[in-house]
């Protein structure tokens, strides 16, 4: 009976406490985030609303080295998505080339910096070194910056400045695939090919290469195979050059030189899909080892068509999500920089139905 | 009728299709293929590496069949790479599941009919409307890429799932039962056809009667301005096949589709035996001429077998890799080809370079020299006479109209009020001012070294790809060999200027067409640049050299001077040296062009050679000089771009060619030569700089959709050219104004 009583006792005295602790925390959450817009806060506090730009209106502009090949179009989604929930205006700028042109996002960010109603920046950094004036004048003018997608680790005041992006190192995951593959697949000898437009300049897209190429050497040393096996990734080990320009033809001519390939891995959205098309075209499907990069249409297309093994996502919409909330962060909340590292997904044939429906790869 | 050809006289009926040219680029084929083999012998040795090389090009061929005829008219089509493109999307548009979803017939009727089209406009525009072939096309060029990127937003598009539906159609462009491609017999039909047109039918001879002598051909009652559409129309349709080929192989179409594809073509119809300058050509060689590019680019990429060494975790691992010549080596290559393919007929095969050998070594006397004349044809120009008499009547407001760079600067300043209109609170402010001019500084040098050229009535295609070598060749001098600025400077500076001069040399000295001296030096240049990097970027050297990229508050600050106080200060923190530079530059060349002895030569040279020859000027000099200048406004450009962006990347002055020619030509400059001003190619770079300028400008938290910059600089390149053609030239408006006042009686 007296264990009875303790038990209601205890019950009792637990119950209390919890509803104790949950109005104490429902009233500092609610105050802190439940509908808290920025409206809303400035009723409390005078101010809340002057952002640098001063027309209570937030406004972000995110600016890239390519819009014109679509890897860049989740990225947008994601920044106008981020944009929408706060309550802001986004800006969604970028280079109109096809292939990477930094010389031309940096006309766009000269300009764009100089706009009084923008409250906040978000850009790729592709070439090494090219962005410290931008950053140093935005600076001035009050703009907070991220960055996304590429990464320059010299970047001014890298330190104050948050990076969302992959670490091209994940691509390293790639590589380790593609040798599993071959292994389950029984493969005893031949060349695995890393085809890319050095010349493109991209510093982020070769690092992937020679991630990738290093952790398929480290895995078939691993495995024991090394010897059987070609592995190329060029003079430079960040990639077998094959004109951009006409990257499918180029693809399939290599795998012809070749002779022997039973694996491969391109390292951006140029590369993957021509990779998937040069693989279609030599009647290889099923039979090479085809990883690439990011899921756009096209990879998905060849991913359920079986022309792409598996491709490796970089969380396009995440890159253009969180750098528009870290903003909204640091402007409205005094919160400092925070870099995210969106990793990679890899995506086969079999987990290819699961992703894509809303537009987020 | 007797046709010369590369080879000669025409003789018996199988020369007429394939002369001695032909055989000479088939035993340049053999001696590749032998390299090939040598290096690669399980592919060369094979029957495969000879089916790869047909089958990738059988879409150069057949676009070269078209472009045969155009260049065979004396004309030019810059516009089939673009054609090519957008044919692929307009095909995906019809087709693709996820857009209209029609069926393969709609798609290519729609694919014919937007071919048609697009060599009917190029037609119209460079027969009825008399606007020179080179622009006409460069705006097909603009506004075809414009399109390509609008409509597919930079995406691929691809339909492989529904493509197995239709596989009657799309089996075109794979391997039949007999193990070939089918774009081999495609292409080989095409070619035949094209061949028997050209060399055996009234369409051919009307062709090489025009491109011969478009006098001539009217006199003799050919029908020229329909020749001339004609042959745009049969350009337009064979890059329409070579596009659905394209999307019967790949399955849909990529944003790049046919990037830069016009001039591998133009280089295959040079290298295969047509002259530039008109009335000559034949569709076999222009075949052949693809086939030794293609098959250039397949050796060149080949390797030998080698182990390289990787520390992996410490470790050191031999790993078996294939030995490949860097990035940059292919173009290079080709570049040097085309320069040497176009120099044999005028110094070897004209000059009897092989009978007079063989006479030699057996002591025989030389057969005797033809009269070689030369390569280029230099014509007498009148354009623009009416604009002048115009222009030294006019009074007051008449005769700033009267300039032929006067719709640029209106324009220029109608598109700066577009933006005061837009964003009055910021746009005259002199950040932004200074920072629209720092965007505009690149373009600006260039196209002021452009003007040169193009007043002198000669081109350069390859002041993008100079641009890069500079910097190339600065930016490995500063960071791999470690030299202090003002070497790295200086050396930047001699390839720069060397390769100037061998431009000067090859379109002066040997009498090479500007056009193809300057496509040659677009690849070696280009292909150079990479090759130096390996095809990677270079950063991290000396902030010395940077200072030329800075602004002028940023130096102060580095060599530890106090900022200025008032305008001096504000203008300091805000204006950058290169801006500075460009403006010297620009005042002491448009004060040379308009004031010197040197810039009335240079006019003369340009509007008429020959008489300006007769008038004692050394033509030859004044054209030299006009090509060294233009490489040295692109390696200064090179220079600073690598101090402005404190590294170099090898994609630094990708398509600025087509930008600065588009600049100059919007300013007023006659593509013809003997007219072009400083003033007019800095606004003409201007309206370039604010039409992306006002495309990307913040209005309403809304901006212009980036993909169709390239149309709206195409409509704008071709309404200057109209109005300058047929406003100010025709006086179109004033014959108007005459017939409405004649029919009314006073």
């Amino acid at each position: 009976m007296r264990n009875a009583y303790l038990s209601i006792a205890a019950v009792v005295a637990g119950t209390t406490l919890a509803v104790g602790s949950a109005w104490a925390q429902s009233g500092a959450v609610n105050q802190a985030v439940g509908g808290y817009s920025f409206d809303e806060a400035a009723k409390e506090a005078d101010g809340t609303k002057d952002f640098h730009s001063n027309d209570g209106v937030l406004t972000f502009a995110i600016v890239t080295h390519t819009a014109g090949n679509g890897f860049f179009d989740p990225v947008y989604v994601g920044a106008k998505v981020a944009a929408d929930l706060i309550g802001a205006n986004i800006l969604l700028l970028g280079s109109e080339s096809p292939v990477d042109d930094p010389a031309r996002e940096i006309e766009i960010l000269n300009q764009i910096i100089q706009d009084p109603t923008l409250d906040g920046l978000i850009m790729t950094t592709p070439q090494a070194g090219a962005y410290d004036d931008i950053v140093r004048t935005a600076r001035n003018n009050g703009i907070p910056i991220a960055t996304t997608n590429s990464f320059d680790p010299g970047i001014h005041d890298r330190l104050n400045i948050s990076h969302t992006g992959q670490d091209a190192s994940a691509a390293a995951i790639a590589g380790d695939a593609l040798v599993k593959c071959l292994l389950d697949r029984g493969a005893e000898s031949g060349s695995i090919v890393f085809p890319n437009s050095t010349a493109m300049g991209n510093i982020e897209v070769n690092n992937r290469v020679s991630s990738a190429y290093e952790a398929a050497v480290a895995a078939l040393n691993a495995a024991g195979k090394l010897d059987a096996f070609t592995v190329d990734a060029g003079p430079e080990g960040v990639g077998i050059q094959v004109d951009p320009n006409d990257p499918v033809n180029g693809i399939v001519s290599l795998f012809e030189s070749r002779g022997d390939v039973v694996g491969a891995f391109a390292g951006n959205n140029v590369f993957t899909p021509a990779l998937a098309q040069a693989v279609a075209q030599t009647g290889m499907t099923g039979e090479i080892c085809a990883y690439g990069f990011d899921l756009g249409p096209a990879q998905q297309e060849a991913l359920k068509s079986g022309n792409l093994t598996g491709a490796l996502g970089q969380q396009p919409f995440l890159q253009g999500f969180w750098p528009v909330m870290q903003l909204w962060l640091e402007i409205d909340r005094g919160i400092s920089a925070a870099n995210l590292d969106t990793r990679a997904q890899l995506v086969t044939e079999e987990t290819v139905g699961d992703i894509g429906k809303r537009y987020e790869n | 009728m007797a046709l010369t050809t590369a080879a000669g006289t025409l003789g018996r009926r199988p020369l007429q299709f394939a002369g001695g040219w032909e055989v000479g680029l088939l035993a340049m084929m053999a001696l590749l293929y032998l390299v090939g083999a040598f290096i690669n012998p399980s592919f060369f040795g094979s029957l495969d590496a000879f089916h790869a090389l047909l089958r990738d090009s059988a879409r150069y061929g057949v676009m070269a069949v078209g472009m045969t005829f155009v260049i065979a008219n004396k004309d030019l089509d810059l516009s089939v790479g673009s054609t090519l493109g957008l044919v692929g999307v307009t095909f995906a548009y019809v087709f693709g599941p996820n857009h209209y979803n029609l069926g393969v017939v709609p798609a290519v009727a729609a694919c014919l009919a937007l071919g048609l089209a697009i060599g009917l406009v190029n037609g119209v525009l460079v027969t009825i409307l008399k606007v020179p072939a080179f622009i006409a096309t460069l705006t097909m060029l603009f506004i075809g890429r414009g399109f390509i990127l609008g409509l597919t937003g930079g995406q691929s598009i691809l339909y492989p799932i529904k493509a197995r539906d239709f596989h009657w159609f799309f089996q075109l462009g794979e391997i039949n039962a007999w193990g070939f491609n089918n774009q081999i017999p495609i292409a080989l039909t095409v070619v035949a056809i094209g061949a028997v047109i050209l060399a055996k039918t009234r369409w051919g001879y009307e062709t090489i009667a025009t491109g011969g002598n478009e006098q001539a051909a009217v006199y003799a009652g050919i029908p020229t301005r329909w020749v001339r559409v004609r042959a745009y129309l049969i350009s337009s349709l064979c890059a329409t096949v070579a596009g659905l080929m394209t999307v019967a192989q790949d399955k849909g179409i990529s944003p790049q589709a046919g990037l830069t594809a016009e001039l591998i073509v133009i280089a295959s119809v040079i290298i295969g035996g047509a002259s530039i300058l008109g009335g000559r050509g034949r569709v076999v060689g222009s075949y052949m001429g693809a086939l030794l590019v293609v098959l250039i680019n397949k050796v060149l990429l080949e390797g030998v077998p080698i182990t390289r060494t990787l520390l992996i975790n410490g470790e050191e691992v031999h790993v078996r890799a294939v030995y490949t010549l860097p990035a940059g080596a292919v173009p290079a290559f080709i570049g040097v080809l085309l320069v040497v393919a176009v120099l044999i007929e005028p110094y070897v095969i004209r000059r009897r370079v092989a009978q007079r050998l063989w006479a030699y070594l057996r002591s025989k006397p030389p057969p005797p020299l033809p009269d070689s004349g030369g390569v280029a044809i230099v014509g007498a120009q009148t354009k623009g006479a009416m604009a002048t008499d115009k222009a030294l009547s006019a009074r007051g407001f008449g005769k700033f109209l009267a300039r032929r760079d006067a719709l640029a600067i209106m324009l220029t300043v109608f598109l700066w009020l577009v933006g005061l209109y837009l964003r009055p609170d910021y746009w005259w402010h002199l950040p932004n001012t200074f920072a629209l001019l720092l965007n505009y500084t690149e373009l600006a040098l260039i196209a002021v070294g452009l003007t040169y050229v193009i007043a002198a009535g000669d081109i350069d295609l390859s002041v993008g790809a100079v641009l890069a070598l500079a910097g190339s060749v600065a930016a490995y001098s500063l960071k791999v060999l470690g030299l202090d600025p003002v070497s790295a400077m200086g050396l930047g500076l001699a390839v720069g200027l060397l390769a100037g001069a061998v431009n000067a040399g090859l379109t002066v000295g040997l009498g090479l067409p500007a056009f193809i001296a300057t496509l040659g030096m677009f690849y070696i240049a280009r292909g150079v640049a990479s090759w130096i990097v390996a095809g990677k970027q270079l950063t991290g050297w000396n902030e010395g050299y940077n200072l030329i990229g800075r602004k002028v508050g940023d130096i102060l600050a580095y060599i530890g001077l106090p900022r200025p106080a008032g305008l001096f200060g504000a203008v300091a923190q805000v204006v950058s040296v290169q801006t500075l530079w460009m403006m010297l530059v620009a005042a002491i060349a448009g004060a040379v062009l308009a004031f010197m002895p040197y810039g009335q030569r240079l006019y003369a040279t340009g509007g008429n050679q020959r008489a300006a020859d007769y008038a004692g000027i050394n033509t030859r000099r004044v054209r030299s000089l006009a090509l060294v200048f233009c490489a040295l406004c692109a390696t200064m450009a090179g220079l600073i771009n690598i101090a402005y962006f404190r590294s170099f990347n090898p994609v630094a002055g990708q398509f600025r060619e087509l930008d600065g020619i588009a600049a100059v030509i919007i300013g007023g400059g006659s593509i013809f030569g003997g007219y072009g001003t400083v003033i007019g190619a800095l606004a003409g770079a201007a309206v370039i700089t604010l039409v992306r300028a006002l495309l990307q400008l913040n209005i309403q938290s809304f901006v212009m959709p980036q993909h169709w910059v390239n149309a709206f600089v195409g409509f704008i390149l071709i309404g200057a050219v109209l109005i300058d053609i047929w406003v100010r030239q025709a006086n179109i408006f004033g014959t108007l104004r005459y017939f409405l006042k004649r029919e009314k009686p006073a």
